[in-house]
């Protein structure tokens, strides 16, 4: 999926808004702490993602919005 | 004993029943707690609901409920709320989803009603919150009978079919395929909802055996609305008598037409449609041989103790007589047809559906007229004084085998008294306890 889907401007912070509702699965996103995760699952209610992390060979988690930073291509480095 | 206000307002001796009941908002708080919490009321139907991930949003007296089909295709049955502040975590009449989610703090339930996400959890739970106390408020107890969903908050309610007795033989009319096979029907279309300003019992008590209101609908019977183009309904029967069956013991009642001849023939419904006569003609002999003489029931206007009524044939409707305060109702129809009837079959049975009942159908307008009114005519502080007539047919009805109940000729109102005294009982019982187990009456 393109990066530049899901991204809107956020004036008050200054970088990409993430809008939750727009991302696939398939899509990755770099998380608080720096983390990359696969979107599993969305919900589409713009609060909660169903995300694999790549950096852990856990299953699937759940992350918030407010711990979706951006929306990356590849694997994010 | 004597716990709610049920003393004195129903004297089934006289055939008496004070307005009080259909007007007062101390009755209709009590009857909150004392019936819509302790009875089995009905949720909707499976068909509404097929994939994992489906919800329903319905309604348990006054509370929105979720009936919902998790992950794993487990059918629940969730309060509405949230856990946290307790704002709806669905508001929607329906959909799928893969959870449900409140808007207001961002909670986050599975389909299942786990509580699966709680945003900060780490940094400001410390993730000391523990989950598994804070799932979303299920239904003690809750059945699946034949695609119709039902559920009770109270856990000491009875049994679902200890609840029903012998009114299963008439839902089963409902819930049944044409040609006598179990259960195999659907939701056709949606469920139709509106507001009306009277009380919920006027409602149910139409449906439990009122055949006495039937000069209300002689400008209907003049219009010929029927799907063969003659009278209200297609009798379907060339010789019939017509009973009032309760099972005053429950509260349940319906009117049933029996047809008085083993192996009647075919009788054409729908003639309005004649590329439909053979199917028709084929599912009528098909039950005869399913189910013989039990095949001769074919059920009428029927209620299920408290607000669950439903018409087994034309229209084949369930009705949900929603309390909405003492003075309205929120009236909910699930219309439902044969999931492998022919598709022109389902057409014309949603025309006449929509031609007969509801907010805009003829037949159910006389009815809100005649509630409405007497709603309204009842309400003031001279005319609650008078107490409603139920004497018809006092002491009139015998126990029968066929068709099974406590049976009467019509008009009668022994199923009204049924519906009252059972209505006395709950208010007036500390539990379940109290009123179960059941006794002949």
């Amino acid at each position: 999926m393109d990066a530049e889907q899901g991204r809107r401007p956020n004036p008050e912070e200054g970088r990409p808004y993430v809008m939750l509702q727009d991302l696939e699965p398939g899509t990755r996103v770099r998380l608080a702490g720096g983390d990359v995760a696969e979107v599993t699952g969305n919900p589409k209610d713009g609060s909660w993602l169903f995300v694999r992390r790549l950096s852990e060979a856990t299953g699937e988690d759940m992350v918030f919005a407010n711990d979706v930073v951006e929306v990356v291509d590849g694997d994010g480095s | 004993m004597m716990r709610g206000a049920g003393n004195g307002y129903v004297d089934l001796e006289h055939g008496r029943i004070s307005r009080e009941i259909f007007v007062s908002s101390d009755v209709y708080q009590q009857e909150l707690e004392l019936i819509f919490a302790r009875a089995w009321l009905f949720i909707g139907h499976e068909s509404q609901i097929p994939n994992p991930g489906d919800f329903f949003v319905s309604r348990m007296g006054e509370e929105s409920v979720i009936l919902v089909r998790d992950r794993q295709s487990e059918i629940h049955v969730f309060l509405n709320t949230c856990r946290h502040r307790g704002m709806k975590v669905c508001r929607y009449d329906k959909g799928s989803t893969m959870m449900f989610t409140c808007p207001y703090h961002g909670w986050g339930y599975g389909t299942d009603g786990k509580l699966v996400g709680v945003p900060f959890f780490k940094e400001a739970y410390h993730e000391k919150l523990d989950k598994a106390q804070w799932g979303l408020i299920e239904v003690p107890q809750m059945v699946n009978y034949k695609g119709s969903i039902w559920a009770s908050w109270d856990p000491d309610a009875p049994p679902f079919f200890d609840y029903l007795g012998g009114m299963r033989t008439y839902l089963d009319l409902l819930l049944d395929s044409r040609d006598g096979r179990e259960g195999g029907a659907e939701v056709l279309g949606g469920v139709q909802k509106w507001l009306v300003p009277c009380n919920w019992k006027f409602g149910a008590e139409n449906f439990v055996g009122d055949a006495y209101h039937a000069i209300s609908h002689r400008s209907v019977d003049a219009l010929n609305i029927a799907p063969s183009g003659k009278g209200r309904t297609d009798s379907g029967t060339s010789a019939s008598q017509r009973f009032a069956v309760s099972f005053p013991e429950l509260g349940h009642g319906t009117n049933t037409t029996v047809q008085m001849l083993e192996n009647e023939p075919y009788t054409p419904v729908f003639q309005n449609a004649p590329e439909l006569q053979d199917y028709l003609k084929n599912v009528y002999e098909e039950r005869q041989r399913r189910q013989g003489t039990l095949s001769r029931l074919l059920g009428s206007a029927s209620t299920i103790f408290p607000n669950l009524s439903f018409q087994p044939r034309q229209p084949r409707v369930i009705i949900a007589w929603h309390p909405n305060g003492p003075l309205q109702t929120e009236i909910w129809h699930w219309y439902l047809v044969d999931k492998d009837a022919p598709q022109e079959l389902k057409d014309l049975s949603r025309k006449y559906h929509t031609r007969a009942l509801g907010p805009a159908g003829m037949t159910e307008q006389d009815d809100m007229e005649n509630w409405c009114y007497a709603t309204k005519a009842s309400s003031g502080t001279i005319a609650r004084r008078y107490p409603y007539n139920y004497e018809m047919g006092l002491g009139v009805g015998e126990a029968s085998e066929f068709p099974p109940g406590l049976v009467s000729s019509v008009p009668s109102e022994k199923n009204q008294r049924g519906f009252y005294g059972r209505w006395d009982e709950f208010m007036k019982a500390g539990s379940w306890n109290d009123i179960y187990p059941k006794r002949p009456r």
